[in-house]
């Protein structure tokens, strides 16, 4: 073999170098697909997006020149994207909240054995795998200030007083915003939840039942520290999901009353492409990533130190 | 020497008459070279085997999208190009028309609705001036809104095609039965809903003050009305806050308090239609599709309901200023078909008869000569017969100055709905009109 020969009798140091360059490229070449995919798919668009927030780029012209951070400057000087902001962070948090708590319940409620459990499990996801165009318009015929079911079946059981204007008070257009957003995002969490909660192994919980843990205590000492993972995972996918919904908002109130239920993808669209001012569309826009780039940092090191633990 | 220089058809020819044929075939010649070949209704050999994509909304009138489909592919039979239709809905299409100028592709022509950019699309359309010259001599001269949809520095980069007249629906029956006048001016539609509010059951109306474009159009025909200007007519000087302003403000609020529902909060643009519909409500603004809409599920109460005319739009004493949904046609000039999207346009835009009557009188047309009485449609049928004024007094957003992107980005963002909530919800009339001026004054900065 005077291939192996000639390779064995090089230093160390060399054979080294070249076993490691191999590697390399091998590595490389098996990752470069999935890199090329992301470029193409995820750092393209969000490139171009920055060109166009740095740029005075409209709906009507080919070409733009660069102004700095002047759209950005100009996006935060207006008070009505400062409120569409707020109201971004407030929607996802409070929507957050209360997909956790109402998906958690319904996780527990399905890893139950009971009877046509997998029929029971089909149906609760039913709101999450409707197009949101349909489930957001069955709703917004439900909040109809005339026709409203709510209003009329509330108002008989005298659950309601009066008849509220769902979409047309300040206040109650965001909750019934965020309700449809949870509505749409709860079976989701529950069904993330219920795939953890059924790889936790039951000898874990068994033990904290003899030593007295009583469900609480198992379910903050047990379930989440092995489904925190999955938990993240989830959470990081809604968290997403949630700031750049556009649908629901867009579907029930187009951002009002007086911009009551503004967003900042509602607000992008607006001034972007229906007023055709490209270039603060895109600020307005990336005004998300500084939000999202520390909440998406956070999740992804709080898995990881928990995958080394 | 003779002067027979050329025998012909046993005809003589002399010198002289060989010049003045000459003359006379360079002189024909030249006339029809002057005269486009689709002029005369025949579109260019060289666009025969073309193709050619329009881009046009789904129509409220469905039976139209229909005809225009039916129509379009004639056409193309006629003139051997390949014709496809592509209808997207009305909401759909500015993202489109923005997404195909990025692509550089796309349609032939593209249809340009309500919100209409050309001040900001311009550079990249056709300079369609000559066929507006043609349709417009043909046609007894645009109407004076037309140039405010389709030109730019007095170049026409579009061609107007129809729009939706916004008027008031009115109830014949209860006006009737409440000794109510037909209304002729704003403070008559008031008085109505007033007084249909304290009935029992109420009858009360209502006009959106919500994000949605029929609050923008129809709050903006009652301001001009009282006389309130957009801007200078340039365009460029912005004259909102004027007393006018103030003075239609409080009259839109106290007919609010009176003769509202409050539910107008969260109407969006079909939530009239549905009060009409409904049976309640004694009044609404919108475009005919309101009403049309009725005619077979409630024939009794489609036959009580009329179109008021122009002339109710203002107070009585300012200015008729009914504003409308433009509509108008362009071609990319990227496109690689311009020669049968040309032909297609002026065969199209001049056929104000074909787009009135498959429309149901809903297409209104930019020629005054359609307005000559009765007008297909709208002059055999009663209850639409006031349409055939609009032409003169007709409107649009930005008045009077031209829609530009300033104009577009206010109306966009709707600050005049949320000016109007915030002084129907109880804040003071200064202080909501300080917060919309700030915020157009915003706007118009950013275009300096």
């Amino acid at each position: 073999m005077p291939d192996a020969e000639a390779i064995i009798s090089r230093p160390v140091a060399v054979r080294h170098r070249a076993f490691t360059a191999e590697r390399l490229r091998f590595g490389y070449s098996l990752l470069a697909p999935a890199v090329v995919y992301m470029l193409v798919l995820v750092g393209v668009p969000f490139f171009f997006s920055l060109y166009l927030a740095l740029s005075d780029a409209s709906v009507g012209g080919t070409s733009a020149s660069y102004v700095g951070f002047a759209n950005f400057v100009a996006v935060l000087q207006d008070e009505t994207i400062r409120q569409a902001l707020r109201n971004t962070i407030v929607f996802t948090v409070v929507a957050g909240i209360c997909k956790g708590i109402l998906g958690t319940l319904l996780a527990f409620l399905l890893i139950q054995e009971v009877r046509g459990k997998k029929l029971i499990r089909s149906l609760v996801v039913i709101p999450w795998t409707l197009p949101v165009a349909i489930s957001a318009l069955a709703w917004k015929w439900m909040y109809d200030p005339q026709f409203s079911a709510i209003n009329y079946v509330g108002t008989r059981l005298h659950l309601i007083q009066g008849w509220p204007n769902w979409l047309g008070d300040n206040f109650l257009a965001a909750v019934a915003v965020i309700s449809v957003n949870v509505w749409r995002g709860f079976p989701f969490a529950a069904i993330v939840l219920m795939a953890g909660m059924s790889a936790v192994p039951t000898e874990l919980l068994d033990a904290g039942k003899v030593d007295g843990a009583n469900f609480f205590l198992r379910y903050r000492y047990i379930v989440i520290p092995v489904i925190a993972p999955i938990l993240l995972v989830g959470l990081l996918f809604d968290t997403v999901f949630t700031l750049s919904d556009i649908s629901v908002v867009y579907l029930l109130t187009l951002g009002g009353p007086m911009g009551a239920t503004e967003i900042l993808p509602t607000k992008a669209l607006e001034i972007g492409i229906q007023a055709g001012a490209l270039g603060r569309g895109a600020a307005i826009a990336l005004l998300l990533f500084p939000i999202l780039l520390p909440v998406v940092y956070f999740l992804l090191r709080s898995l990881r130190r928990r995958e080394t633990l | 020497m003779t002067k027979r220089v050329v025998k012909q058809s046993g005809r003589t020819l002399t010198r002289r008459g060989l010049l003045t044929a000459a003359g006379a075939g360079i002189a024909g010649a030249a006339a029809t070279r002057l005269v486009a070949p689709w002029e005369a209704g025949a579109a260019p050999a060289t666009i025969r085997g073309s193709s050619l994509r329009i881009l046009v909304w789904s129509h409220f009138v469905p039976a139209y999208d229909t005809a225009f489909d039916k129509y379009a592919n004639d056409w193309g039979v006629e003139n051997a190009v390949t014709v496809r239709v592509d209808h997207i809905p009305i909401d759909q299409l500015p993202a489109r028309i923005a997404s195909e100028l990025a692509a550089g592709a796309g349609h032939d022509i593209v249809q340009h609705h309500t919100q209409i950019l050309v001040h900001q699309y311009y550079p990249q359309l056709v300079d369609l001036s000559d066929i507006v010259a043609r349709l417009g001599k043909a046609g007894g001269g645009w109407i004076p809104m037309a140039p405010q949809v389709a030109q730019v520095n007095g170049t026409w980069y579009l061609v107007p095609e129809f729009y939706i007249a916004q008027p008031m629906l009115w109830r014949t029956d209860l006006f009737k039965e409440y000794g109510l006048k037909e209304p002729s001016t704003w403070e008559a539609a008031r008085v109505a809903g007033r007084v249909g509010k304290g009935k029992n059951p109420k009858h009360d109306t209502g006009i959106q003050i919500s994000h949605c474009n029929d609050s923008n159009h129809d709050w903006r025909a009652l301001f001009y009305a009282f006389g309130v200007k957009e801007s200078d007519p340039s365009g460029k000087e912005i004259q909102w806050d004027s007393k006018e302003l103030r003075e239609a403000m409080r009259f839109g609020k106290a007919m609010y308090d009176e003769c509202m529902t409050p539910q107008v909060l969260s109407w969006d643009n079909v939530s009239d239609n549905r009060y009409l519909g409904s049976g309640v409500g004694i009044w609404i603004h919108d475009a005919i599709s309101a009403f049309r809409s009725i005619q077979n599920v409630n024939p009794t109460l489609y036959s009580n309901i009329q179109v008021a005319g122009p002339w109710l739009e203002p107070m009585g004493s300012h200015m008729r200023a009914p504003v409308v949904d433009p509509t108008a046609l362009g071609i990319w000039k990227f496109s690689k078909n311009q020669a049968a999207a040309r032909a297609f346009i002026e065969k199209y835009c001049g056929d104000v008869k074909f787009s009135l009557t498959a429309s149901k009188g809903y297409n209104m047309p930019y020629l005054n000569n359609w307005y000559t009485k009765p007008m297909p449609v709208l002059g055999s049928d009663p209850t639409v017969t006031y349409l055939q004024s609009w032409g003169k007094v007709a409107l649009i957003n930005g008045y009077p100055g031209p829609f530009t992107a300033a104009a577009a980005e206010v109306l966009a963002t709707f600050v005049v709905p949320d000016m109007m909530t915030r002084y129907v919800q109880g804040g003071d009339l200064e202080g909501s009109i300080k917060w919309g001026m700030g915020q157009i004054k915003s706007i118009y900065a950013k275009y300096k």
